[in-house]
């Protein structure tokens, strides 16, 4: 629908055909869940990193390696048990009795698109390491700092459910992950489908690469060129802080959600074909944001209500900037 | 001097008797010591036994205070541990009390106010030279003094030698500012203080103590807009000034646009289809779409037009403006006729 009535630039059209690219090469093997791949997508397009949670056996995995491989990028996993150590991640420095030096060994993170799967599962200090790469796109060991190469996203997995001898994210950890996405069990055909696919062989074996890095590069500096209305800067202000002083929350969103926010808005505007961003933008992506961003009170989770709940009561409770909306009271009711 | 009363007095106070120390100021005995003489014709007890009445009866005021808990020492397990942290207390007051007695004399005291004394005078000193420079800005006040007498030889006084001379006019206009900066100063601060009390306030009454609360800087001057705001409404008053940030001056095309919007968002709740504050324009288009299915197109048309115009930073042309206004018409005409023959064209 939105398409319809948009006449925008060039570079943003490239970026709406590289999507349309991606989006049906991993449908080849993902079926259905066209908003997760888009989500995953637009997480690439701001540099940002995605965590997928659900139940096992619905494809986080698969998906993982089908965008890693639509896109080109060296590719690297890690399996995440209660063993794991920081070094393992990041690489640690050996001495070779060859040259009777100490050379550094780079760990799996040293990659372009990093699957961490089951990141709950190892242990604190382990996911910690975790934390300069996601945010500064480094990593220090042995007080010698090592740049990840560009594009770097990591894309952790998580279950849900089964928690004995996990280790919940902390807060901090979590923060750091752009969007927390949801893969959802698929329908009746859709699991067909799957059936059908997967028939002869793994369809995600010989998935071509549709994108190159450079072009990857060149797609994120385009999504921040579009354009995002004052208002709009201010509705996405009005949805984080409502997070603050919501009363069934007990510690709202950080700053660095409202950024996230906001260039997410823009990566999805130009996947759309936009060279703006509307207040529709902002809502969809609302709950993938924020959702895992805020600790609820403990008396709302003994009610049975969810992180998305209270976002779909935040989003229907602070008004949209348009014609007829008046701009919100200050008070924090 | 002879009563036990005013011994203890003394005893608590500055003069503890002890042999040696030589400081017998006795000021707060001094002081109690005739009143209590008149009244209580005890008899005389020494500064040691009166202590041990003292600590005695502080013991068991504190056993009786913690009796009714379950930890006092008189009944709970920890009563070695009060004892000793009791003994342990006295002890340390009096070797403090005997220290600063020792330590303290009436030498050393008035070196220390006189020390205080001197720090006192500068600073008043100060106090005095800038007040005095201050009051150099105002004209002195006008002599109202007899005429000079004409047998009284006049007197030619020397000219004084004035750094700086400000006329009368010069004087008032610096007056009024120094009056309107110090008024502005005092305004600031309460408004900041006002400001943070609010704030606390808010946290207070929305159960957030402990949680992360973002500052609000202007938060007391929002608040207060809107109380105006609405003491105005509920008087019927029309609000004077103009909400909210000044909007930069839209292009006539955009704002046509944005005109035409406007007027179907209240044709549409004045028919019952009013637009919730939460839902986003191609939101409303569903609702819109759900209830009046013959307007499709120019529903269709109308929203995206307007969401163009409205948060993006592209105009629309002549020719788009002329089929906004036409399907606006359309919608319109579509309203009058009766429901049953309602029919939707497509004009494309």
């Amino acid at each position: 629908m939105d398409q319809a009535f948009d006449a925008t630039a060039p570079e943003v059209w490239r970026v709406k055909e590289a999507a349309e690219r991606i989006l049906n090469n991993v449908n080849q093997v993902i079926v259905g869940k066209v908003e997760t791949i888009q989500l995953v997508l637009i997480a690439l397009l701001c540099e940002g990193h995605v965590l997928i949670e659900d139940v096992p056996g619905v494809g986080k995995t698969l998906l993982a390696k089908a965008m890693a491989k639509s896109m080109g990028c060296r590719f690297k996993r890690i399996q995440c048990t209660p063993d794991l150590l920081p070094s393992d991640v990041t690489g640690i420095h050996y001495f070779n009795q060859k040259t009777f030096a100490f050379e550094f060994r780079p760990g799996p993170i040293i990659a372009q698109i990093v699957l961490v799967d089951e990141i709950n599962r190892a242990m604190p200090r382990t996911q910690s390491s975790l934390l300069e790469c996601m945010q500064e796109q480094q990593i220090t060991v042995d007080l010698e700092t090592v740049l990840l190469p560009r594009p770097f996203m990591i894309l952790a997995t998580q279950n849900p459910i089964e928690l004995e001898g996990t280790f919940p994210l902390p807060e901090a950890q979590l923060d750091r992950f752009l969007l927390r996405v949801r893969m959802g069990y698929p329908d009746e055909g859709e699991e067909e489908a799957i059936l059908t696919r997967f028939h002869q062989s793994n369809p995600s074996d010989d998935l071509p690469s549709v994108l190159e890095v450079s072009e990857i590069l060149e797609l994120q500096k385009n999504c921040r060129q579009v354009y995002v209305e004052d208002s709009l800067h201010r509705y996405i202000t009005a949805l984080t802080r409502a997070t603050r002083t919501h009363d069934k929350i007990k510690l709202g969103t950080s700053p660095r959600a409202s950024l996230g926010l906001f260039i997410a808005s823009q990566a999805r505007a130009a996947i759309h074909g936009r060279n703006y961003v509307i207040p529709d933008d902002v809502k969809s992506l609302a709950i993938p944001i924020l959702a895992h961003r805020f600790i609820a009170k403990t008396e709302t989770r003994m009610k049975g209500q969810s992180q998305e709940d209270i976002i779909k009561e935040i989003l229907s409770a602070v008004p949209v900037p348009m014609e007829g909306t008046r701009r919100p009271a200050p008070s924090s009711s | 001097m002879g009563n036990p009363p005013s011994r203890c007095l003394e005893g608590s106070g500055w003069n503890c008797h002890l042999p040696g120390l030589g400081f017998q100021r006795r000021r707060f005995g001094c002081l109690v010591e005739p009143r209590l003489a008149r009244r209580s014709p005890l008899p005389a007890l020494d500064p040691g036994t009166a202590a041990l009445i003292f600590f005695s009866l502080a013991l068991l005021g504190m056993s009786v205070s913690h009796a009714r808990e379950q930890n006092s020492w008189l009944s709970g397990p920890y009563k070695g541990l009060w004892f000793g942290f009791l003994l342990f207390s006295i002890a340390l007051i009096l070797t403090l009390g005997l220290l600063i007695s020792v330590a303290v004399n009436p030498s050393l005291l008035d070196f220390i106010l006189s020390l205080l004394a001197k720090a006192g005078q500068f600073i008043l000193e100060m106090i005095q030279i800038f007040f005095s420079f201050l009051n150099s800005f105002f004209s002195p006040p006008k002599p109202a003094g007899l005429p000079p007498s004409l047998r009284m030889p006049q007197i030619s006084r020397p000219p004084e030698e004035i750094f700086w001379v400000f006329s009368d006019s010069v004087r008032e206009v610096i007056r009024f500012i120094w009056g309107m900066g110090c008024l502005t100063l005092i305004l600031v601060a309460l408004w900041r203080i006002a400001g943070q009390v609010f704030n606390w306030l808010r946290r207070k009454l929305s159960g957030l103590e402990g949680a992360e609360v973002e500052p609000l800087p202007g938060a007391f001057r929002e608040d207060f807009w809107h109380l105006l705001r609405k003491i105005f409404l509920a008087l019927r008053i029309k609000w004077p000034f103009r909400g909210g940030r000044k909007s930069p001056p839209l292009l006539s095309e955009i704002e046509s646009v944005r005109r035409i919007y406007r007027q179907l968002l209240k044709w549409a709740a004045a028919k019952g289809c009013g637009r919730h504050i939460s839902q986003t324009p191609l939101e409303y288009l569903q609702t819109l779409l759900q209830w009046l299915p013959e307007g499709r197109w120019d529903f269709t048309f109308i929203t995206h037009q307007y969401v163009r115009a409205r948060y993006s930073l592209l105009v629309p042309t002549e020719k788009e403006l002329e089929q906004v206004g036409r399907s606006w018409q359309q919608l319109k005409q579509i309203r009058s006729k009766p429901a049953a023959k309602r029919t939707f064209k497509n004009r494309r």
